[in-house]
């Protein structure tokens, strides 16, 4: 080796590039320089050899090909190719050129080699990564578009097309935004309400140069978009494209059925409100004429009963028994429609003062029936003291007056019930039982015993207007509760119904 | 009070029926009794001040007053009876059908000597204006005629 080759060397060592000849039979005759790693006697070893026994991603067409150029000895450049050495697999490219004696004999190649293993790699891992984004950003079901700080795309995804349905060939990076936008709106693709073109592309890029806009319109086609953009850290702009079609059209379901709900409830509200206010000025107004013709039937009675003949006195009875009859139907009514009238305190009290008030007014009857009232402990209640013992009064009265041969027991308890009150101030529903040892309720009775002037008896033998379970089931359902029956014929019934609670039981 | 001279009752009341049977109720009574009818206040007030047909009604020695009457109400004839100083002390019962707490707190307010409810029942009416008769015109010390004149 000269001392110029030696320096040559150094030289080609420190770039990490060597030089090399060939001899006619493509062996290597001559290598100088550093070799993927290799240097001096390793270097020398590859000497006798040829490319092709140093290649081996043979697999790759490219590889082959330009194999194939060698052995017609033609000239390459930037041959890339792997070869084994002892750093490993590494990435070498090589240039080659055919040297010629004076006769135009081929001598061999020489050229110049480099190991790029670093390089090549890094390429490798940028475009697998840029492919693991492409492959992201297109399995989004939204349009996603960067643009860069003088406002042109540098990346956009393909749903970004159904966007720009009038410029789709200018999703492409370089594309200016603005001329995007104008070219997809001269093609016709329009937002509703454009209105004036011109002010709204001005107002429309003024939004897009702002740090973040969040805007959905709707598209002449009937489409609903939603557009988020914000300012990315390098002055650029992310644009995120979303079809809010589906969503608005529910979202406006949505609000009609709800706008419809509500009106229906108000109208509601409304109709049972001019229907307890019918009732209740009916009942209040028919009373006076219905005074009049009772009162004189009733002065009749007093004063021509015996002295007309005996059909006078019959017609006289069947008039004043009637006038009777309306005017305690008239005046069930009116009860009954003041005890949905929202009109008392609601208030939080023992759920037994309810039931001593209720045991008070029914005294005589319970005295003369020698029923017994047994009351376990209670919760506090929270409603309209008032109406809960009237409550209390109609349920105990009830037992009273459907009983059988034996001793009365009613008995009143209390347990806990799951869920919510509606409009209580307190969380939750307590359910109460009224239980009796009476005739009991068929079972295919058991929903018309609520009904307004509904009656299962004749009324010789238990009188009443069937007003007192209606009223029952008007406060319970004014209080937001339920109420129901649970009867065995002949062995007795249970009411049971719900009241928000006011304390928690006493004793569970 | 002279027991032997009939007591003089007005009754202001616009339904005919009703008057009527405080009529019937009255005869019913054992207080002898002459009962005076007015349909409304107007009426009330002309009898009490002797105008007009009444320039020769007695003065009443107890009204009567219904509180839903036509052209003057019973509300404001009470309060036009308890103003004047020369009527102010007749007794006035309110016999209406209104059970409204603020018709009740009203007529006291304006100085009626009672507030009652008209029962339904034709027996607990007649019991009723009997209790009143007894009452207002037989139990109650009220100053005398003579009094009446001179105040």
């Amino acid at each position: 080796m000269t001392r110029s080759e030696q320096t040559l060397g150094e030289v080609l060592d420190a770039s990490q590039t060597w030089i090399f000849e060939t001899g006619p039979d493509l062996r290597l005759t001559r290598i100088i320089g550093h070799l993927a790693g290799m240097t001096g006697r390793d270097v020398a070893k590859l000497v006798g050899k040829t490319i092709d026994d140093l290649v081996i991603d043979r697999d790759n067409p490219d590889v082959e090909s330009v194999l194939a150029d060698i052995r017609a000895h033609k000239p390459y450049q930037g041959f890339l190719f792997q070869l084994r050495s002892p750093l490993g697999l590494r990435f070498i490219r090589a240039s080659g050129t055919p040297r010629y004696d004076a006769v135009g004999k081929f001598g061999g190649y020489h050229g110049v080699g480099a190991d790029v293993t670093e390089q090549t790699e890094a390429k490798r891992r940028t475009l697998a990564n840029d492919r693991r984004i492409a492959e992201a950003l297109e399995s989004i079901p939204a349009s996603l578009m960067l643009f860069d700080a003088e406002d042109r795309i540098v990346i956009c995804n393909k749903v970004s097309r159904a966007f720009f349905p009038g410029a789709k060939h200018l999703l492409v990076p370089g594309t200016r935004f603005e001329h995007l936008l104008r070219t997809d709106i001269a093609s016709g693709s329009v937002w509703k309400n454009d209105g004036d073109v011109e002010k709204w592309i001005r107002k429309r890029m003024k939004r897009h140069q702002s740090p973040k806009t969040v805007l959905t319109g709707e598209r002449s086609d009937g489409r609903w978009i939603q557009v988020i953009e914000r300012r990315t850290s390098d002055g650029g702009t992310i644009g995120i494209r979303m079809d809010v079609t589906k969503l608005k059209q529910a979202e406006q379901e949505l609000r009609r059925k709800a706008g419809d709900l509500e009106a229906y409830a108000a109208e509601l509200k409304r109709s049972n409100a001019d229907l307890e206010q019918f009732a209740y000025i009916s009942s209040h107004d028919l009373q006076e004429p219905l005074r009049m013709v009772a009162s004189y039937c009733r002065l009749l009675q007093r004063r021509y009963a015996g002295k007309l003949d005996s059909d006078a006195d019959d017609f006289i009875g069947y008039a004043v028994d009637g006038a009777t009859r309306m005017q305690r139907l008239i005046n069930d009514l009116l009860s009954y429609s003041r005890a949905g009238r929202s009109g008392g305190e609601s208030e939080v009290f023992p759920a037994a003062a309810a039931v001593d008030a209720a045991r008070a007014n029914l005294q005589a009857a319970i005295e003369e029936s020698g029923a017994r009232i047994e009351v376990e402990p209670l919760p506090a209640l929270e409603g309209d003291r008032g109406r809960i013992a009237q409550l209390f009064q109609n349920l105990i009265g009830n037992a009273i007056k459907f009983r059988r041969g034996e001793p009365v027991v009613v008995r009143i308890a209390a347990s806990p019930e799951p869920g919510k009150a509606r409009g209580a101030k307190k969380s939750g529903m307590v359910r109460m039982t009224v239980a009796d040892n009476g005739i009991g309720i068929a079972p295919e009775y058991v929903d018309r015993v609520f009904m307004i002037f509904q009656r299962l008896h004749d009324r010789g033998k238990y009188p009443g207007t069937g007003i007192g379970l209606a009223i029952a089931k008007k406060v319970v359902e004014s209080h937001g509760g339920r109420i129901w029956i649970e009867s065995t014929p002949g062995e007795g019934t249970r009411f049971n119904f719900t009241l928000p609670i006011g304390s928690d039981l006493e004793v569970p | 009070m002279d027991i032997t001279q009939p007591i003089e009752i007005l009754l202001v009341e616009d339904n005919p029926g009703d008057a009527r049977l405080t009529q019937e109720a009255l005869r019913e009574g054992h207080v002898r009794n002459r009962l005076h009818h007015a349909r409304d206040g107007v009426e009330a007030m002309e009898f009490v001040r002797r105008e007009g047909p009444y320039a020769d009604a007695p003065r009443p020695d107890l009204i009567l007053l219904d509180l839903n009457l036509p052209r003057k109400d019973g509300r404001a004839t009470l309060e036009e009876l308890k103003e004047d100083p020369d009527l102010r002390l007749i007794p006035v019962v309110i016999l209406t059908t209104s059970e409204a707490e603020q018709d009740i707190l009203r007529a006291y307010e304006l100085r009626g000597n009672c507030y009652i409810t008209k029962p339904v029942d034709l027996e607990k009416f007649l019991e009723i204006v009997r209790l009143i008769e007894d009452f207002w015109l037989t139990i109650v010390k009220l100053p005398s005629r003579q009094q009446f004149r001179l105040s």
